[in-house]
C-alpha cells in the first residue's frame, strides 16, 4: 500500500464518521432543536 | 409555539404518525415508485453481471446515491412534519454529490477498461465532499423555510454545487473525447460514445430539472425527471451488459410487472369506497396471476435460449476435439498403410516368383500353398490400397498425373488382365467395345483401379451367369461404360447408401468375406474429381446390377497439334 492509498483511506474513514455525525447533528438542529430560521409566506414575499 | 409539533398546511398524518398520503399529487408514486425499482434492479444487475467489476461498482454506487436521492424527495413529498421535511432538504446535498462524483469514477473505470481509479481522483472527490458535509446544517445551504408554503429557500452553497455539477458533466465530456482521440484496440470507439452520451445525457437532465424546480419553484418537474433518468439509466446498464442482452428482457418483464402491482396496489390509498377497493382488488390479483406467468415463461423461454446456447458452444467444442482426432486418425491409417505396403509387395513378389520357378521346382501342394499367399497378398495389398487412398483423400493429397488417353484401350487392356479371373470363378464375359477412339483427359492408373474395383466387384458378387462390359459414345462430349452382372443384387434400401464409405450390403459379407465398403466410395470420388459420374442400377436382391461410369470426352479439336491448327487457319 502506497502513501496515497493510506492518505486515500484515512481519508475516507475520516470523512464516514464526519458524515454520520453532521448528520445526527443535522437530525438534532432540525427536528429535536428546531434551531432554523422559519419565516411565513408573506414574510417570504 | 413547539415548532417539533408544526405541521405543514393541510397535512394530516395518517400513515405512520409521519406521512400523509393524500396531499401528494398521484404522479409522484405513478413516477418514483417505479424508478425507485428500477434503478435497484438495473444497479444489482449489472454489479452481479459484471463479476463485481470496478465499473459495475461505480455503476452500482452511481444508481444507488440517485435511489437515495429519489428516496429523499420522496419522503419530502409525504412528510407532514416541517422539522423532518427541514432534516431531509437539508440533507439531500450529501446525496446529491455522491451521483456526479461516481459518475465521473463509472465513466472513467469503463472508457479506460481499469481496476482502481487514481487516488488523486478520490482524494479531491473526498475532498469536495467533506466540504459540502460540513455545510449541512448551516443557512447556507437553505437559509430559511417558510412554514405556510412548506418550502425553503436555497442558500449559496447549492449555487456552488451547481456549478461543481456543470464542472463534472464538462470533466466526463473531456475524458471521453481525450481517450476517443487516443485509444488503442482496447475499447471501440462506439462504446466511449454511447457510455459518455449516455452519461452527460443523463446528468444534464438532472441539473436541469433541479435547477428548473428551484428557480421557478415548480417542483413538479420533479415527477417527469425520474422517467428520463430511469431510461437514461436502462440504456446505460443495457450498453453495459450488451452481450448479456438475453438477461435484460428477464429482467425489464420482472421490472415492468413488479413496478405494475406495486402501482396498482397504491390505489388502495385513494379508494373511497367499497366498489373502488373490490375493483382495485381483483385488478391487482388478475395482474398478479398474469403477471407471474409471464415473469414465468419469458424466464423459461430465456432459460432454454441459454442451454440452447450453451449447447452449441460444448457441441463446438466437441466438435474441434473429433476434428482433431479424426486428422490424427486419417494421419495415423496413412502412415500404418504406407508402412504395410512395402513389406507386402515384397511377399507378393517373391510368391509370384516362387510359383513361377524362378528358385527351383516345386511339388504341387507347396506351389498350391503359394498361390494361397499370392491371393491373399493381392487381395491385402487392394485393401491397403483403398486406405491410404481414403486417408490421401480426406488430408487432400490425393494427386492426379492427368494426361490424354484413349478410354477403349484402357478399357480393353483391364478387361484382357481380369478376363482369366472371371473363367477361373466359371462367369462367361461378354466384352463390347466403341469402334472409334474415346480420348479423355484423366489419370491413367486411377481410372485402370476404379474399372478394375468395379470389374473386380462383379466378379466376387456373381456366383453364376456372367458379365457384360460395355464401353459406348453417348455424343461428342461424353463416354460410357456399363458393367453388368447376374450377381447378388442391390436392394433399393441400400442404393442410397452404397456409395458411402464403409456402406456394405447386410448381405455382402457372405459372398465377399474381404470387402472393405471403400471401394465404391473410393471410385465415385475418383471419378467425380474427374468430373464424371458414377452410379449403379438394380432390379432389386439377386436380380443382378449394373454400374455405370460417365467420362468426358476431350474435344476432338484439342488433341490436334498446334502446328496443324496453324497450318489449317493459313488455308
Amino acid at each position: 500500500m502506497t502513501v496515497a492509498d493510506k492518505i486515500y483511506k484515512t481519508l475516507l474513514y475520516f470523512v464516514i464518521i464526519i458524515t454520520l455525525l453532521i448528520v445526527g447533528f443535522t437530525f438534532y438542529k432540525t427536528v429535536l432543536n428546531s434551531d432554523f430560521v422559519m419565516i411565513k409566506g408573506e414574510e417570504a414575499q | 409555539m413547539n415548532l417539533n409539533l408544526l405541521l405543514c398546511p393541510g397535512e394530516s398524518p395518517d400513515f405512520f404518525y409521519l406521512f400523509d398520503l393524500h396531499t401528494a399529487p398521484q404522479l409522484l408514486y405513478y413516477s418514483y415508485i417505479p424508478t425507485i425499482i428500477i434503478s435497484l434492479f438495473l444497479s444489482i444487475l449489472v454489479l452481479r453481471k459484471d463479476n463485481y467489476s470496478l465499473r459495475s461498482k461505480t455503476f452500482f454506487g452511481f444508481l444507488l446515491f440517485f435511489i437515495l436521492w429519489i428516496f429523499n424527495i420522496f419522503i419530502q413529498w409525504l412528510v407532514s412534519y416541517i422539522v423532518l421535511l427541514m432534516f431531509f432538504w437539508q440533507t439531500l446535498i450529501l446525496l446529491e454529490i455522491p451521483i456526479f462524483i461516481f459518475a465521473v469514477f463509472f465513466t472513467y473505470s469503463f472508457i479506460n477498461n481499469t481496476k482502481s481509479i487514481p487516488n488523486t481522483y478520490k482524494i479531491t472527490a473526498l475532498l469536495l465532499y467533506l466540504s459540502a458535509v460540513i455545510s449541512v446544517p448551516t443557512k447556507y445551504v437553505i437559509t430559511s423555510y417558510d412554514i405556510v408554503n412548506c418550502v425553503g429557500t436555497y442558500g449559496n452553497v447549492w449555487g456552488i454545487t451547481y456549478v461543481f455539477e456543470i464542472l463534472a458533466v464538462i470533466f466526463i465530456a473531456y475524458i471521453c473525447i481525450k481517450k476517443y482521440t487516443s485509444r488503442q484496440k482496447d475499447i471501440p470507439g462506439s462504446e466511449i460514445i454511447l457510455i459518455g452520451s449516455g452519461v452527460i445525457a443523463f446528468l444534464s437532465f438532472f441539473i436541469f430539472s433541479n435547477i428548473f424546480a428551484n428557480l421557478t419553484g415548480n417542483y413538479e418537474i420533479n415527477f417527469i425527471g425520474p422517467i428520463g433518468l430511469t431510461i437514461f439509466a436502462s440504456i446505460l446498464s443495457i450498453i453495459m451488459l450488451k452481450f448479456k442482452a438475453f438477461n435484460i428482457k428477464t429482467f425489464g418483464s420482472q421490472v415492468l410487472i413488479i413496478a405494475l402491482i406495486i402501482l396498482i396496489g397504491s390505489q388502495f390509498f385513494y379508494a373511497t369506497n367499497t366498489a373502488s377497493v373490490v375493483l382495485t382488488a381483483v385488478t391487482l390479483v388478475v395482474t398478479g396471476v398474469i403477471g407471474i406467468n409471464l415473469m414465468r415463461s419469458v424466464k423459461k423461454e430465456i432459460d432454454l435460449r441459454e442451454k440452447i446456447e450453451k449447447t452449441e458452444k460444448d457441441l463446438e467444442v466437441a466438435n474441434a476435439h473429433l476434428k482433431e482426432l479424426d486428422i490424427q486418425k486419417t494421419e495415423f491409417i496413412s502412415f500404418a498403410t504406407h508402412q504395410l505396403r512395402g513389406p507386402l509387395t515384397a511377399v507378393k513378389g517373391y510368391a509370384s516368383l516362387l510359383i513361377e520357378g524362378d528358385y527351383g521346382e516345386m511339388s504341387a501342394q507347396v506351389k498350391d500353398a503359394i498361390k494361397v499367399i499370392y491371393e491373399s497378398t493381392q487381395s491385402l495389398l487392394l485393401i491397403v490400397g483403398d486406405y491410404l487412398n481414403i486417408s490421401r483423400m480426406e488430408q487432400g493429397r490425393m494427386k492426379y498425373d492427368l494426361a490424354e488417353f484413349d478410354l477403349k484401350v484402357l478399357v480393353e487392356e483391364t478387361v484382357r488382365e481380369l478376363g482369366p479371373n472371371l473363367s477361373y470363378a466359371g462367369l462367361s464375359l461378354n466384352f463390347e467395345n466403341v469402334k472409334d477412339p474415346c480420348i479423355v483427359n484423366a489419370d491413367r492408373g486411377k481410372i485402370k483401379e476404379v474399372i478394375s474395383n468395379l470389374i473386380d466387384n462383379a466378379t466376387k458378387y456373381t456366383k453364376k451367369g456372367g458379365i457384360n462390359i460395355k464401353l459406348e459414345k453417348i455424343n461428342q462430349d461424353r463416354c460410357r461404360l456399363m458393367i453388368k452382372d447376374t450377381g447378388i443384387g442391390i436392394p433399393p434400401e441400400v442404393m442410397p447408401k452404397l456409395f458411402e464409405k464403409f456402406s456394405r450390403a447386410p448381405d455382402a459379407s457372405k459372398t465377399n468375406i474381404m470387402g472393405t465398403g471403400l471401394g465404391l466410395f473410393v471410385a465415385k470420388t475418383i471419378i467425380e474429381q474427374h468430373k464424371g459420374r458414377v452410379w449403379a442400377e438394380s432390379e432389386g436382391a439377386g436380380k443382378g446390377s449394373t454400374f455405370i461410369i460417365e467420362l468426358r470426352l476431350v474435344n476432338p479439336d484439342s488433341h490436334i497439334p498446334e502446328a496443324v491448327k496453324k497450318f489449317a487457319e493459313g488455308l
